[in-house]
Order: C-alpha cells, then sequence, then structure tokens
C-alpha cells in the first residue's frame, strides 16, 4: 500500500496553505491535503455531502448534523477570512439569516 | 446486526490497508461482489456530519483512488449488513464497472469562482435546501423578494461559472476528459474537471493562462481529488443540486 497521496495521520494546523492563496500567478492548485485550509474545506464538504454515488437496493442514505457542519464551516471561514488581507467588505454587513 | 457505513466502490483487487483509518474505530474493510468492491466500516451508530467524520471519510476516499480507480460514496451512505451491500452492487454492477473505467487513470480538480463562501453561503445553502422548510418560517412579501433574488443570484453564477467553463475548454480541448458545471449551495459557480493523471501539470497551467486573462474573477483551484463529481448517477433520484 504505498501510495502517494495518502496523507497518512490528520494534517496538523500547520499544513495550512499559506499565502496569498487567490494570487493570480500560483501555478498550483490547493491540495485537498490542506484540510485545514478553510477554502478546501469548503470544496471538501460539497463534495462528499454533495456528491459521490447512492448505492441502490438495501442501502440507505442519511445524514445527522449536517447544519452543524453548515454552521461549523460558515464560522470557520468567517474567521479565516477576517485574518486574511481583506479583499471585501468583512462579515457582518449582512448577517446570516436564522 | 451492525450497519456498515460506505466509503467507496473501486475494484475487488483494491483492497484498504490494515492500517488505514476511517470514521470510527471499526477498521476500514472490503466488501467483494465478483469483480467490485465496496469500502466500508462497521458503525455502531449512522454517523454524524462533522467536519472531522467527513475528513475522516475523505481520507479514506483518497487512499482508494490513490491505488486504483474508485467510485466515491456520498457520505451518510450505508447498508444493513455486508449481504444487503453485496446484492445492492451486483444490482448495479455494470454501472459500476462503466464507472470505474471511465474515471480510472484520472483525477477530478476543481474551479470555483469564489466570492461566495462564507457570509453569504449559509443563507445560500438554506435556500438551496429547499424553500419549502423556509417557506414554512414565513411566507409573506420579503420571503419571497428574498427567495426571487437567491433564485437570480442563482442564475448570474450559473452564467458566469458557464462562460469560465467555455474558455476552460477552449484552453484544454482535448486535454478535458469530462466536466460537470454546477452552482454549489455554499459556495457558488463551481466547475469539475477530469483530467488523466499524465495531463495534469497541463492543465494547471492551462487554467492558470485563463486565470491571468481573467483577472476580476477570484478562483480558487482545488486537486487533485477523487472524481467526486464523475460518478453514476443513482437512477433518477441522484441528481444533485438541481
Amino acid at each position: 500500500m504505498d501510495d502517494p497521496r495518502d496523507p497518512g495521520p490528520e494534517p496538523a494546523a500547520e499544513h495550512r496553505v499559506r499565502g496569498p492563496i487567490h494570487s493570480p500567478s500560483v501555478a498550483a492548485a490547493l491540495h485537498p491535503d490542506a484540510l485545514d485550509d478553510p477554502v478546501a474545506l469548503v470544496d471538501l464538504v460539497n463534495r462528499v455531502l454533495d456528491r459521490g454515488v447512492v448505492l441502490r437496493g438495501d442501502v440507505t442514505i442519511s445524514v445527522a448534523g449536517v447544519d452543524l457542519v453548515e454552521l461549523g464551516l460558515a464560522l470557520y471561514v468567517a474567521s479565516a477570512e477576517r485574518a486574511r488581507i481583506p479583499r471585501r467588505p468583512g462579515p457582518g454587513g449582512e448577517p446570516p439569516a436564522p | 446486526m451492525t450497519p456498515l457505513h460506505v466509503y467507496c466502490v473501486t475494484d475487488a483487487a483494491n483492497a484498504p490497508g490494515p492500517a488505514l483509518a476511517g470514521i470510527g474505530a471499526g477498521g476500514v474493510e472490503a466488501v467483494v461482489s465478483n469483480d467490485i468492491a465496496a469500502w466500508v466500516e462497521e458503525v455502531p451508530v449512522r454517523p454524524v456530519a462533522t467536519l472531522e467524520s467527513l475528513r475522516a471519510h475523505h481520507r479514506v476516499v483518497q487512499a482508494a483512488a490513490a491505488a486504483g480507480p474508485a467510485l466515491p460514496a456520498r457520505f451518510g451512505t450505508s447498508a444493513e449488513d455486508a449481504e444487503a451491500l453485496r446484492e445492492s452492487l451486483q444490482e448495479a454492477a455494470a454501472a459500476y464497472r462503466a464507472g470505474l473505467e471511465r474515471v480510472r487513470d484520472a483525477v477530478e480538480y476543481g474551479v470555483r469562482i469564489a466570492g461566495g463562501a462564507g457570509t453569504e453561503g449559509a443563507p445560500a445553502a438554506e435556500a438551496a435546501r429547499g424553500g419549502d422548510a423556509a417557506a414554512g418560517a414565513g411566507p409573506g412579501r420579503a420571503h419571497l423578494e428574498r427567495l426571487r433574488a437567491r433564485h437570480r443570484e442563482r442564475e448570474r453564477r450559473l452564467r458566469d461559472a458557464r462562460r469560465l467553463a467555455g474558455e476552460l475548454r477552449e484552453e484544454l480541448g482535448s486535454r478535458l476528459r469530462e466536466e460537470r458545471v454546477d452552482v454549489d449551495p455554499r459556495t457558488g459557480g463551481t466547475i469539475a474537471h477530469l483530467v488523466a493523471v499524465p495531463d495534469a501539470d497541463a492543465w494547471l497551467a492551462a487554467v492558470d493562462k485563463v486565470r491571468r486573462r481573467r483577472p476580476e474573477l477570484e478562483l480558487v483551484v482545488t486537486g487533485p481529488w477523487p472524481p467526486y463529481s464523475f460518478t453514476p448517477e443513482r437512477g433518477g433520484e441522484g441528481q444533485n443540486d438541481d
């Protein structure tokens, strides 16, 4: 099983992609291993929750906790965006609908 | 009987390593049906979606995809037991086989038009999750206006994403195996590309070129991903987001 993309143990916080990740000169993609980067994390949540094959037959799909994920993600992204150089007005203009 | 959390569908030859950690302590195993298999884990209760459990799910899918073609299962897919799962695999074996061929030696990359995550993401998600839930909360004019505004916003994002997708297609030519354009409730316009592994560098270069040409767009490029966006749909029921 030697597997180049296996991230091994849980990536630590320092595994974050640093720097201006939207820089137009970056000739690389954010690697999904950078799961602690809130930007990649949004893409991860989209994929894992909303895509992927749904099996047939006696196989069911049920997900609890999605609201918590949404909430956690929103907080996570919001705090990360505050920490970054503002590219647009920060959160607070319009509060998230309850 | 302990339910099985399903991670992905793979070739039968692709088996999880013994040290691979899943979302629980059950250990990741393969349930084989002829030439295809599903990577699963026994879970005492259905797992709750948390950032941690989603990451753990993804790690397992990634391990499978690194070793061979893999069709990620949507988080929350579970089977009553191995027998039920085998039947399920058998029933749609042809679709899974075709699906595995489709993604063999390929990876997914994503291009997302940023500007919708976070602050606008949560209300947008709520809108996409169905006006019905929200409509119960307060059917008033303001509410309808909000829904309409969201709809217009969604349409606008879809147009933007399609236009960008066209530019990328032109730049990529035959290096693009498949494409999928969506407006994701959490993030806005997203483009997923299926790219053969040897073409990954050329793909990045082409995307970079388009990115320089369109500096007004804040693009988030991610990958390589397992082919989450390129899996067979369950007949008639598996359409996403629309």
